[in-house]
């Protein structure tokens, strides 16, 4: 049995093709002695039955991959035994470049080539039109126009496979056919179609470069521009598509921040007002049936009375429950993000994010990391290594912390929707514009200062194009991502909170252990601390806690809040556990009245100061230990700072 | 003489930061499938690097992602794409 192989770029329909052709009656495998997995079946033409093989999607003969290597393999080397009787070249009309330049290399070989013309209609709304008759006369070879999906000029192509003619004689004036007669493909013992011997399509010419790999594919280039110019006729003007005029808007000069900035904000309003009945279902449950729970069985356990009890009553389960009411805030969120980024929005997102950050004289690449930064600092600060230069690494390094990261947004998520009600979406959007805004300001700062002279940096930039957003990459990504965060944050979680149960249950001037919480080493420290944010309106122990916490990991910043609050506050009237209730108290109380001022402050410091300790590490490993202390002190002041002017303005309008 | 392969290489090198691939057919005179070849080509030749941006552990040499939103099954082809000359 004869066989051919479908050969073509990738996304260009071969595989819609094949399967056009060929039906149900196919298997997909390893290729011998390859890793690289092939489909085969059999396709019924009018001469007999054919074995037709897919090939993976390849752009060149001159591999890159494995894939690549198993077509050139097959095409080019003519000792394989596996070389195709006929290739069937599928060419996407509306890309011919890229695959006229494939084609050139499949008909070096010598390999009989029949061409597959698909995405005609694309092509056509482009504004493209494609003479097929002068591109197979140019080509040398049938040229045949099919639908892959519906399977239209299918039988065209069979024809042309077996008989080497077409019914629209496109190939009449071919010098030599490119098959033998009709019939032949039935037949193994008998030659399938008549190989030609390998011809060069390169037209010759004087040498452009010293390179004869180059030069080659100069000629190459050449070629594929000739066939174009005479057998595709364009509009004079290229027509934009629907895709380029809806970028306009997205990535355009002036409307592309605000676009941006009102996706932003939609998202953290969705995420905020959606979740959040789940988000106080979940708090009552935790606060009520689980704690009494628990309660019951340490009873039955007879360890009521226990330092274990107090660890996992007034530690482990306010804690990590608190982190538990957060995750359909997170969930919501991470869905939204994995639309947009599968819609290709985020690049474009990314995209104007990287022109403004441009238009300040933050170094072109830094994006990139401070994109990451957005999810958690650490890998951001690895990432600043894919910088050129030593200044530019710095620098970025040292703007990374003041990209607000995942694990502060369920801080600002507790905060925003205990002082703000409806408006917490707005607040932790303002959050996120107060990020960028630092960052930009800080480049700005330390381009004066760090980054003189930068050296100018090429980088194109591309953008995907828009589609649908798959179900299933959405919900595995936001599955994937929820995951990362609550296994990262479960962690640390339990270990801070056992760490900050221990400080608060050792009494500072002794006395009985477990302490209670006003006469605790923790306690102790917290207060101590504590006047140091008086100015800026949460001057109270259980405030500095949380503060002293998320220096540590801002994930536990608000398990600490559930602790120490509970502790400070065990029998809250009316609604026991409720945390929000609790810091509304406890910050109209060192507010002198003005709790919302005093939230709003301690939102802007624990959006501005140092990040986590692993992040320290990170900047450590990559600055060095002094770069990495002047960068915390300056987030500790440009925190405190901050905090203190929002408080103090605050308070005259809140 | 020079071919417009090493004119496409040359105008990427010097094009300034944010560039796209239109603006660099459109002043070498080439159709975008034209430059995208190009760039293919010098891709494979080493000359040029393509990244992009959604995968944090090419993109950031990150040695852990864990809640970083970039992560999880990405599907190849949503992120920004970047196109720098090869370090």
């Amino acid at each position: 049995v004869a066989r051919v192989a479908l050969v073509g770029n990738p996304n260009v329909g071969k595989s819609t093709l094949f399967n056009a052709l060929t039906g149900a009656r196919q298997r997909v495998g390893n290729w011998p002695g390859k890793t690289v997995q092939v489909a085969s079946g059999w396709w019924s033409t009018p001469a007999g039955t054919v074995e037709l093989v897919d090939l993976p999607g390849t752009y060149s003969l001159a591999p890159s991959s494995p894939d690549e290597e198993l077509v050139r393999d097959l095409i080019a080397d003519r000792t394989a035994g596996h070389r195709p009787d006929l290739v069937v070249a599928v060419l996407d009309a509306a890309n011919l470049a890229r695959n006229l330049y494939l084609l050139s290399q499949v008909l070096e070989t010598g390999v009989p080539v029949v061409a597959a013309l698909t995405m005609t209609d694309v092509a056509a709304a482009r504004g493209l039109r494609v003479d097929v008759s002068r591109l197979a006369g140019l080509l040398g070879v049938p040229v045949v126009p099919v639908v892959p999906r519906s399977g239209e000029g299918r039988d065209l192509l069979a024809e042309a496979v077996c008989a080497g003619r077409l019914a629209d004689g496109a190939c009449r004036n071919r010098s030599q056919p490119a098959f033998s007669a009709d019939g032949a493909c039935r037949n193994r013992s008998q030659p399938a179609f008549s190989a030609g011997p390998p011809r060069s399509v390169v037209p010759p010419g004087p040498a452009r470069t010293d390179d004869p790999e180059t030069e080659l594919a100069e000629r190459r280039f050449a070629w594929v521009r000739t066939v174009i110019a005479e057998s595709v006729r364009r509009p004079e003007r290229d027509q934009p598509t629907r895709s380029d005029r809806v970028d306009r808007v997205l990535t355009g000069r002036w409307t592309g921040l605000p676009v941006f900035l009102l996706v932003l904000w939609a998202v953290f309003e969705v995420t905020t007002r959606v979740a959040a009945p789940a988000q106080a279902r979940l708090s009552s449950i935790v606060d009520g049936p689980v704690i009494g729970a628990v309660r019951w069985l340490l009873e039955r356990a007879d360890l009521a009375h226990t330092w274990f009890a107090a660890l996992v009553v007034d530690g482990l389960v306010p804690g990590v429950g608190q982190l538990l009411t957060f995750t359909p805030l997170m969930l919501i969120m991470f869905v939204l993000l994995a639309v947009l980024e599968d819609s290709g929005y985020l690049a474009r997102a990314a995209f104007v994010a990287d022109h403004f950050l441009r238009l300040i004289g933050l170094p072109g690449q830094a994006f990139l990391p401070l994109m990451v930064g957005f999810g958690c600092n650490v890998p951001a600060v690895a990432g600043s290594r894919v910088l050129g230069g030593a200044r530019q690494r710095l620098m970025t390094v040292l703007l990374v912390p003041l990209v607000t990261c995942s694990a502060r947004l369920s801080l600002y998520l507790l905060l925003a929707n205990a002082f703000f009600g409806r408006r917490a979406g707005l607040v932790v959007f303002a959050m996120y514009l107060l990020s960028v805004g630092l960052v930009l300001l800080a480049g700005l700062a330390l381009r004066h200062t760090l980054l003189r002279g930068r050296p100018r940096e090429a980088l194109v930039l591309e953008l995907p194009p828009y589609r649908r957003p798959a179900v299933r990459v959405v919900a595995a990504q936001a599955w994937q991502r929820l995951r990362a965060f609550l296994a990262k944050a479960g962690g640390v979680i339990v270990a801070v909170v056992a760490l900050v149960w221990l400080l608060t249950a050792i009494p500072l001037g002794g006395g009985r252990f477990p302490a209670d919480q006003p006469d605790s080493l923790y306690a102790g420290v917290s207060h101590a601390v504590a006047p140091v944010f008086a100015p800026a309106g949460f001057g109270d122990g259980p405030a500095a806690s949380a503060l002293i916490t998320g220096f540590v990991a801002k994930e536990a910043a608000v398990s600490t809040l559930a602790q120490t609050y509970h502790a400070q506050q065990p029998a809250h009237p009316g609604r026991p556990g409720d945390l929000g209730t609790r810091l509304r108290a406890g910050f109209a109380r060192t507010s002198g009245g003005h709790p919302q001022a005093a939230a709003l402050a301690f939102l802007v410091f624990a959006l501005a100061y140092t990040p986590c300790v692993a992040t320290v590490a990170a900047q450590r490993a990559e600055i060095g230990l002094r770069w990495t202390l002047l960068g915390v002190a300056g987030q500790l002041a440009i925190a405190w700072t901050l905090a203190t002017l929002v408080f103090q303005v605050g308070r005259l309008l809140l | 003489m020079t071919g417009m392969l090493a004119r496409v290489l040359a105008e990427i090198r010097a094009a300034p930061p944010g560039t796209g691939l239109d603006a660099v057919a459109r002043r070498v005179g080439l159709s975008r499938g034209e430059v995208d070849l190009a760039v293919d080509y010098w891709v494979r030749r080493g000359e040029l690097a393509v990244g992009e941006v959604g995968c944090a552990t090419t993109s950031c040499a990150a040695t852990s992602c864990a809640g970083c939103p970039l992560r999880g099954p990405h599907r190849s082809g949503r992120g920004l794409i970047t196109i720098s000359p090869s370090q």
